[in-house]
């Protein structure tokens, strides 16, 4: 059920839809109860006890840098962000924001409090998930942190850059 | 013309009715199954049967015995049975059966059910009337990996079972001290307890449901690839499959002879039919037809304003989350006039099939 969506001009739009077109399928997950510890119940994804019970990955990328990793498999979905990162002050405040978010992991429900080595942050949706959010606004939550995760970043760069700039001016004020 | 009931915000893992459907069972993903009765229009709790302590993953209720089989991941299976108005339970002897119980279904006569589970069982459980307990046969060419559901045939002597191996297999359920005499199948020579008559294989794709058609000719199952397969008693060798382009399915229910009903990621349950001549599955159309939006989904839109904005549009159905079941709830000779879907956020939804185009 890939669902219309209103057009909107940007650049990483086919980025975005084909996301979005992987998320929907990939969130078909049910309840499933480990086969091999006895009353455990874990995402398949994470503890891979079964290859059968795994989906192949699919890794998305619109360029180098930006890129998406999604394994999916019976009852959990594991969907892995690297976010661009031009210079070292965004690489710096990337690592700084997303460290700032995994140390509130819980508080984000989804979010994995480690990402998936070679990615910058990772979540992870399990069957319990689905069953208490509305599916669409999963999908649609991600999205939007994909949108906004740059804007973000760049936006504090610019901050950065603007206070330095208003430091360095004190500064020199004072061998006027 | 649709019945919406609503059991809470809890997901509905299982349901089922008594007889003359005034009472329902339900698991509601939590360790106990809870059975309500309609009382002027209302649900009220009037049992809980607590004795599993993890997750109660199938329900199966026997209309004419009036016993329930609950299925758990504790590993145990209980059968209940209604005296002095309290339910009493009895433990089933699940011998070499340590995860999780997945499935639990009554045969069509009442004296035996089965269970599938996650360490890849399949047995067949019947009364041992001298000892006085439920005894479990277990199938001894086990399928790979975990049993998901099973399906009994109309003649109460033969058992599917689907797995998350990509496999149907078909056993016989034959159990010399319930069963009689072994009769005859259209599927093959029902022997010992537990011999595989067929195996079918899909080449990738859970077995989420089978069902048997209401004669018991036509096995029918669809995977997490979406497809739909369906195969018929007299030639077992040709499988005839579906590739649709809906999200994958969850449920599978047959209402007449040649016509299914599929549910499952897609919201709207789906009616196709099975052409065995011609070997072919046809799309025959939705059963959740709304157009717009109406009443309380309405008023939700206009409030439920996420913080963020919501770009993927609220889906337009009854049901808003996956179906987890399809069982059926009133039936006519020869086909069924009414069946009832569960889903994850409460709700057991009845749909009437009157002026549907189901084939008799």
């Amino acid at each position: 059920m890939t669902q219309a969506v209103a057009a909107r001009a940007s650049a990483h739009q086919p980025y975005l839809d084909a996301v979005r077109a992987t998320l929907q399928a990939s969130f078909c997950i049910e309840n499933f109860e480990s086969q091999v510890v006895e009353r455990h119940n874990k995402p398949e994804v994470e503890v891979k006890t079964s290859k059968q019970l795994l989906l192949n990955p699919v890794v998305i990328s619109r360029n180098q840098n930006e890129q998406i990793l999604i394994e999916g498999s019976i009852n959990s979905v594991r969907i892995s962000v690297a976010v661009k990162q031009a210079d070292d002050l965004e690489k710096i405040l990337c690592k700084r924001l997303m460290r700032f978010m995994m140390q509130r992991a819980d508080d984000f429900y989804i979010l994995r409090r480690k990402p998936v080595n070679g990615y910058d942050i990772s979540f992870l949706v399990t069957n319990f998930h689905a069953e208490n959010m509305y599916k669409h606004r999963l999908v649609d939550f991600i999205i939007y942190f994909l949108e906004e995760i740059d804007k973000e970043i760049s936006k504090m760069k610019l901050d950065v850059s603007s206070r330095a700039r208003m430091c360095a001016d004190e500064f020199f004020k004072k061998f006027n | 013309m649709t019945e919406v009931h609503s059991f809470g915000n809890l997901p509905v893992i299982a349901h089922s009715w008594n007889k003359d459907r005034t009472q329902i069972a339900v698991s509601l993903g939590k360790n106990d199954v809870r059975i309500y009765q309609k009382k002027d229009g209302k649900w009220r709790l009037i049992h809980t049967l607590s004795e599993h302590l993890s997750r109660v993953l199938a329900i199966d209720w026997a209309p004419q015995s009036n016993r329930i089989v609950s299925a758990s991941a504790d590993y145990n299976a209980y059968v209940w049975s209604f005296e002095n108005n309290t339910w009493k339970q009895q433990m089933v002897e699940l011998q070499r059966t340590s995860r999780a119980v997945c499935c639990a279904k009554w045969s069509p006569d009442e004296n035996k059910f089965a269970i599938g589970s996650s360490d890849k069982n399949v047995g067949i459980c019947y009364y041992e009337t001298e000892q006085r307990f439920w005894a479990a046969e277990m199938i001894k060419k086990k399928p790979k990996l975990t049993v998901t559901c099973i399906a009994w045939h109309p003649n109460n002597q033969l058992l599917a079972a689907g797995s998350c191996d990509y496999r149907v297999r078909i056993y016989s359920a034959f159990v010399k001290t319930v069963d009689r005499e072994p009769q005859v199948s259209s599927w093959g020579k029902i022997t010992n307890t537990g011999e595989l008559l067929h195996e079918f294989q899909s080449e990738s794709g859970w077995i989420h449901d089978l069902a048997f058609s209401l004669s018991g000719d036509i096995l029918a199952w669809v995977s997490h690839n979406s497809i739909i397969f369906a195969v018929s008693a007299r030639n077992p060798a040709e499988i005839t499959m579906e590739i649709t382009n809906y999200l994958p399915f969850r449920c599978i229910l047959f209402v007449s002879e040649s016509t299914m009903i599929v549910a499952g990621h897609e919201f709207s349950p789906l009616i196709y039919n099975y052409d065995e001549r011609k070997g072919t599955l046809n799309f025959v159309e939705k059963l959740d037809q709304q157009d717009g939006v109406v009443g309380k989904q309405a008023i939700n839109r206009l409030f439920d304003q996420a913080s963020m904005q919501t770009q993927t549009p609220e889906p337009v159905s009854t049901h808003q989350s996956m179906i987890t079941q399809l069982l059926p709830y009133q039936t006519e000779p020869n086909c069924l006039s009414k069946i009832s879907s569960a889903d994850l956020f409460g709700q057991v939804v009845i749909w009437n099939l009157n002026g549907r185009k189901i084939r008799k």
